[in-house]
């Protein structure tokens, strides 16, 4: 083989592999540009989370989505959404309690909400405890008789008592698994980690990326030359 | 060939100096549970309510102090408790003509409170919120017309929830959603005083 043809072949395949990455790049600057406008891809799905059966009332249910809580008294047949103010997201555990199935209880993802009537009217459960950093992410909730509540957050886990109006680490908190390092991945892709001025830079930038890789494969077009030249 | 060599380099300092200030904020180096201080007082009371109220050649206000079954009706239209006592209703009139409704209101941001007042004409439809008062270093992006414009012409028929109904500002959830909640609240209250099938005096 000689130096020639090896030039040759890495000519070729340096524009094959570049060809191949400019999909890549496509589809980075693509996704990239729509993920500052979430709006456009129209509302994100409502997955079902989880669900609780009222133990007073025969075929009635409440279940927590990505966006409340949803009732149901036909036994899951017809979903209505449950009235809320300031209604939890992510609602990860619907539960009722033991000593008095009035009492329900729905974990969203940073909030937990309380009804004292079975899911007329709820009220937000502070939870506020030495070393609570604000975006702490609760993760699952328990009751026991006797009222204590039970919250695993992604810092720990945190007792509750007196229907959760004063809260106490079990333990000590958990620091190391604060950090959402695929939070921070997803800021730095989407340029969220720079605010603003960021999402902007970013959305530039995914325009720029389309804008280089359509004008080059159009110049190498227009210059008579293809991939296997 | 120099000069894009060194933008990239600054860029890539901006964005690393960002990380480690993200991480550190996790770890709540920077940023205590209290938040940090950082009051912006963007309108007073008496500048809101003249921006609300431009045309307005008088201005009163109307408390309502709900009785228990008031109360009841309220929480369960909001489905929520209500720990007010009392709700003082700005009105406004020009020649006579009423000029709406506003109810200047708190909600709770991440940190720290959001004053704002909320603007219904007389058909109990928002037309104007302002932010007054903003206490957190960020997010201060809800003062915006850009997001604040998304509840005009809302009634007590729309659900005002965040992301379905209401697009939050990126980096300021808490404080979307509390604007939300609070014009909701806001909506509610007008309604149940002033409509005209409402059960208030």
């Amino acid at each position: 083989m000689t130096g020639k043809q090896v030039k040759s072949g890495l000519r070729r395949s340096h524009r094959w592999v570049g060809a191949v990455a400019a999909v890549f790049i496509l589809i980075a600057g693509v996704s990239g540009f729509l993920l500052q406008y979430p709006s456009w891809l129209g509302p994100p799905a409502n997955p079902v989370l989880s669900v609780a059966a009222d133990p007073f009332v025969s075929g009635r249910l409440l279940r927590g989505t990505h966006w409340g809580v949803e009732e149901t008294t036909d036994s899951g047949l017809t979903w209505r959404e449950v009235n809320m103010l300031a209604a939890p997201t992510d609602v990860a555990r619907v539960i009722f309690s033991p000593d008095d199935p009035l009492i329900v209880h729905a974990l969203g993802r940073h909030s937990l909400v309380s009804s004292r009537d079975g899911g007329r009217i709820w009220r937000d459960i502070s939870i506020s405890a030495s070393g609570l950093p604000p975006n702490t992410t609760y993760l699952d909730l328990d009751v026991v008789p006797g009222g204590l509540l039970y919250l695993l957050t992604d810092g720990g886990l945190l007792v509750g008592a007196n229907g959760g109006k004063s809260w106490e680490w079990q333990g000590f908190p958990d620091q190391g698994s604060s950090r959402d390092w695929r939070g921070l991945i997803h800021d730095l892709h989407t340029g969220q980690i720079m605010g603003a001025t960021g999402r902007r830079i970013t959305g530039i930038g995914a325009l720029a990326l389309l804008f280089i890789t359509v004008t080059g494969l159009v110049l190498m077009r227009r210059n008579g030359k293809t991939f296997r030249q | 060939m120099r000069q894009p060599l060194k933008l990239l380099l600054v860029a890539a300092a901006l964005t690393l100096v960002g990380a480690v200030d993200t991480v550190h904020g996790q770890d709540g180096l920077f940023e205590s549970p209290d938040g940090p201080e950082a009051v912006k007082v963007y309108y007073t009371p008496d500048e809101a309510l003249a921006k609300v109220y431009a045309k307005a050649d008088t201005l009163w206000a109307e408390e309502w102090v709900p009785t228990p079954s008031e109360r009841s009706e309220l929480e369960n239209r909001l489905g929520w408790v209500v720990a007010d006592k009392s709700f003082v209703v700005h009105r406004g009139s020009h020649k006579g003509q009423d000029q709406g409704y506003a109810m200047i209101l708190e909600e709770q941001g991440r940190f720290k409170p959001i004053t704002f007042i909320v603007k219904l004409g007389t058909d109990l439809r928002v037309e104007m919120v302002l932010v007054m008062v903003y206490r957190e270093s960020r997010g201060d992006g809800v003062k915006r017309q850009r997001f604040l414009k998304q509840f005009r012409d809302k009634d007590g028929s729309d659900h005002l929830r965040l992301n379905r109904d209401i697009v939050a500002v990126s980096g300021a959830t808490m404080s979307s959603r509390a604007l939300a909640t609070g014009v909701k609240k806001a909506l509610a209250i007008l309604e149940m005083k002033y409509a005209p099938t409402g059960g208030g005096s």
